[in-house]
């Protein structure tokens, strides 16, 4: 990785300069179309730059990025494994990417049977009754989820049924998506065992519940033993229960949430299912129902009548909660990998995910808290060094880590372990990468004992050293024009 | 079948003893027996690298992509001319594996063009900042109707009729679960009516799109007077952006948030999506923006770097009080667009967007002895318009279809929203115009 540049694009841009390649036509001016009293004073301020330039620039600053091709990613709750390279090829065809939305469905057959087929698959392995493409993201499928909860419960005259529980290991996105839609959020302590207390949750549950929104495995990578007793408590008080998927890739053909008694769930395919995360998106966040619940999905969907392919909305829809359909280049690369594992490889992928936690678990337990008792499942929660010389942190650790060559593990999350080190190695790591990064954990623990400094000024070796997010969130300086000093607007 | 798993059988064994299980079952011990599933998913079996390019290359036969159609269909979602640079840099894997930059200092790449892309998205938009993306502009749209609502602690908010049906609906969906009502401005001419002030009620916000559905600019400024004058936000929306680097932007309207819809800045259509969201605003609504937001700092050596900021909205920090629940953002789509703007600089985009303008009107102008005409004569448009045609325009599209075309937009009735980028050439041009005009008698 190589740091020594920091330029901006703006700050390579000379006025006059151009590199766009657009074919010759003459036609009017702006000024002789529409009237001079709506047009812009002056051009925009983007930058004059050449093709040359650009492709040096992105390319420079590619650099100073580390992705799950650089290495070791193991990001707990982001599922960071490889990504196929052929999906990104078939992701690329011209016959999927240059379709318009609003195409007849007559010219867009492929597009439509490869929702459709999507849908099924997601069926199957999660053995929920239907799925709806439409959400972009995980926290928006959550979104879609509970306004299809509160929908329901306007439908059927129980309106009244404001509350949604979550557990205090719950994703962030989980209280914030159920304040959107318009809910009042409970929040349950877990038990000492890191699962949802059934008690805690008996207490909880009323008339007014509308909603458990659980994730399983949850976020210290445990599995929710009780998750079919917590469901039924959930159902005899007349509520629903909100399934987070984002951890589905521990359990691929190991257990499917409709059997633990799930009425909506989301799956983050993006994670479960290989599609590179982009820098932070675009992800993709179907969201599904049981039958009793799949006439509230959000629509239209793809639906096959007649012998053909069609769009349409389930008949109790909560409407749209995007333009169009679905994040389809997301989605055709998550569906090109379950054709390429099926079904068995799928499971396999689950098996090995696990089986590198436990391991990777294992092997740190002798330097790092491990709060929890195993199994884990595909990944696992420490909470922080188990010896360390004073004022040493996570985030140290995290930040020496990076000297090592590794990106770090989420840190700090969940909330409820104090000093989390989040770890998710995936099932794509050999035997030999989960040997060098527990290496370089152990070492780094020894380091927080005898040399502390080398944690505390780390990192020393990445593009950028340890940078000041007081400053930034204090002084808040978001453009170029900013940064300039100049105003903007 | 293919695989992605590096475990030899001496592996498997390897990493069992050393987690600790005799067997794969004792691994997974804390799954309920119950809850065990006893049959192998029902899934066809695995195939390989091969097999799955046949597949899937079968598949995209089935479509008649744009690729193959002359495409005079806009409507939100625009086929336009993406330089080869874009695509060569944005298939760098150091971006496109990576994930939210929550780890600054191995991040620099991400947060650094995000910043450029927050740069450009309120300069163009004509505001003092700019978030790093939202899902698209329809969901934006909706945000930014939130955002409003809670800056002006009001419930209800007025929109133009001539929004996208795409971000209507989405408005509606998400205001419906906020208790947010929304109303409608009355349609003139395809204009928006600008209310007169005694009607305004308690609107947190007025919101409006140029150019709009029907490729009309609409007096932005004017209705943002309204707005403002009626204690109210005013929020400009465009699917069209592009009309950005020629006309007036939003802020210099009087908006105080702007939305907009990206997918023409280097993003294929891609069947409706990922497309590419952005909000801008003001810098006194910065602290309420939702999504991501990357800001400028200092390193321990005192160089300049970047870092997610204003992390108090989010949710991850805030869970139920957050801003927004967005996580993700479409961060590879802000690189499409950053690379793009760049590519084609200020100038490039002034004449892609001249040329559409151009290019629609000549169509127009070879309408002419057909007797074919727009619907607002006197409405200023920008690279779309409606047509009145003689006949249905649902089967004037069927005709066109056969011919190689896709025609437009039905308005329903013999009104078709018809759109020419600068992608189509004067041949397509022509050839459409005659085939219209053949479909038409």
């Amino acid at each position: 990785m190589r740091g020594d540049y920091s330029k901006l694009i703006f700050e390579i841009s000379k006025e006059g300069r151009t590199s766009y390649s657009l074919p010759g036509f003459d036609g009017e001016s702006i000024e002789e179309m529409i009237d001079a009293s709506l047009v812009r004073d002056e051009k925009p301020r983007l930058p004059e730059v050449s093709e040359r330039d650009i492709v040096m620039h992105y390319t420079k600053l590619s650099e100073k990025n580390y992705g799950v091709d650089s290495g070791l990613y193991p990001l707990g709750s982001c599922t960071m494994k490889y990504n196929p390279k052929v999906c990104e090829d078939i992701a690329a065809l011209e016959g999927f990417s240059a379709m318009h939305p609003y195409q007849s469905e007559l010219t867009a057959q492929g597009s439509l049977m490869l929702m459709h087929s999507l849908a099924e698959a997601l069926c199957e392995i999660t053995g929920m009754a239907a799925f709806s493409l439409q959400p972009a993201a995980g926290a928006h499928g959550e979104l879609a989820g509970l306004m299809m909860a509160k929908k329901r419960f306007e439908t059927i005259g129980q309106a009244n049924r404001t509350k949604i529980i979550v557990p205090d290991s719950s994703h962030g996105t989980n209280p914030a998506s159920a304040a959107i839609a318009g809910f009042d959020v409970i929040s349950i302590d877990s038990g000492p065992d890191g699962l949802i207390d059934l008690d805690a949750l008996q207490a909880a549950v009323g008339s007014d519940t509308a909603a458990l929104m659980v994730t399983n495995p949850n976020t210290l990578g445990l599995f929710e033993k009780g998750i079919a007793e917590a469901c039924e408590i959930v159902h005899k008080a007349g509520g629903l229960v909100y399934y987070d998927g984002a951890n589905l890739n521990a359990i691929m053909g190991i257990a499917k949430p409709a059997d633990m008694g799930v009425d909506i769930m989301h799956v983050n395919v993006h994670k479960t299912f290989a599609a590179p995360h982009g820098g932070g998106g675009p992800g993709a966040g179907p969201i599904g129902a049981s039958e009793e619940m799949a006439a509230y999905l959000p629509g239209p969907n793809a639906a096959f009548k007649e012998g053909s392919y069609i769009l349409q909305s389930p008949a109790m829809s909560i409407g749209q909660v995007r333009g169009y359909y679905s994040s389809l280049s997301v989605l055709v690369k998550a569906y090109a990998y379950i054709a390429i594992l099926g079904g068995d490889g799928l499971s396999e992928a689950s098996i090995a995910a696990c089986l590198n936690a436990n391991y990777l678990r294992e092997k740190l337990s002798s330097a790092y808290k491990m709060p929890h008792s195993g199994p884990c499942m595909h990944e696992f929660a420490a909470a922080g060094l188990l010896e360390a010389a004073e004022g040493v942190h996570t985030d140290d650790v995290a930040k020496r880590l990076i000297d090592y060559g590794y990106h770090p593990p989420t840190v700090y999350f969940p909330l409820i372990v104090e000093e989390a080190i989040m770890v998710e190695p995936t099932e794509t790591e050999s035997i030999e990468s989960l040997d060098d990064f527990a290496e370089a954990m152990l070492s780094i623990a020894k380091e927080a004992v005898e040399s502390p400094s080398l944690l505390k000024s780390a990192p020393g070796k990445a593009p950028a050293k340890r940078i000041d997010s007081l400053l930034a969130a204090k002084k808040p300086v978001l453009t170029y024009w900013q940064l300039k000093g100049e105003n903007n607007g | 079948m293919g695989s992605y798993l590096p475990h030899s059988e001496s592996d498997y064994k390897q990493l069992l003893a050393g987690a600790g299980y005799e067997s794969i079952d004792g691994l997974f011990s804390s799954v309920p027996e119950s809850l065990r599933l006893k049959e192998p998913l029902a899934l066809p079996n695995g195939i390989s690298e091969q097999e799955a390019l046949a597949m899937f290359k079968n598949m995209a036969a089935m479509n008649s992509p744009t690729a193959e159609l002359a495409c005079f269909l806009g409507a939100g979602t625009y086929d336009r001319i993406i330089p080869t640079a874009v695509g060569a840099i944005a298939s760098r894997s150091e971006f496109y594996t990576a994930y939210t930059p929550y780890q600054p200092e191995i991040s620099q790449g991400t947060l650094s063009y995000i910043f450029e892309f927050q740069s450009m998205a309120a300069e163009l938009l004509g505001l003092e900042v700019a978030n790093a993306s939202l899902y698209d502009g329809p969901s934006a749209l909706a945000e930014a109707v939130m955002l409003a609502c809670r800056a002006k602690k009001r419930k209800a908010v007025l929109l133009s009729q001539a929004i996208s049906p795409e971000a209507k609906r989405t408005v509606e969906t998400y205001a419906h679960f906020s208790g947010i009502t929304v109303s409608y401005m009355g349609l003139d001419g395809g204009i928006s009516c600008v209310p007169d002030k005694g009607e305004l009620g308690e609107y947190a916000a007025i919101a409006a799109a140029s150019p709009n559905f029907y490729g009309i600019i609409e007096n932005i400024e004017e209705i943002a007077q309204a707005a403002h004058s009626a204690g109210a936000l005013m929020i400009g929306y465009s699917e069209n952006p592009h009309a950005m680097a020629v006309l007036k932007s939003f802020g210099s309207c009087g908006c105080d948030i702007g939305v907009a819809e990206m997918q023409g800045f280097g993003i294929e259509p891609y069947f409706g999506g990922p497309h590419l969201g952005v909000m801008a605003s003001t810098k006194a609504l910065m602290r309420s923006l939702p999504g991501r937001l990357a800001g400028a700092s200092l390193d321990a050596d005192g160089n300049r770097a970047f870092i997610l900021t204003l992390q108090a909205r989010e949710q991850h920090i805030r869970r139920e009080k957050a801003t927004s629940n967005i996580c993700t953002n479409q961060s590879l789509n802000a690189l499409k667009a950053v690379c793009y703007m760049s590519l084609l600089g200020p100038d490039g985009i002034r004449e892609a967007a001249r040329q559409g303008m151009a290019k629609l009107r000549l169509f127009i102008s070879l309408l002419e002895p057909s007797g074919i005409t727009l619907k607002h004569k006197s409405a200023a448009f920008f690279d779309e318009a409606v047509l009145e045609l003689p006949v249905p325009a649902s089967e004037a599209l069927e005709s066109l279809l056969s011919l190689g075309f896709i025609g437009g937009y039905s308005l329903g009735g013999g009104d078709l929203l018809v759109c020419a980028t600068e992608k189509r050439t004067e041949a397509e041009i022509q050839a459409f115009a005659k085939a219209l005009i053949e479909v038409c008698k």
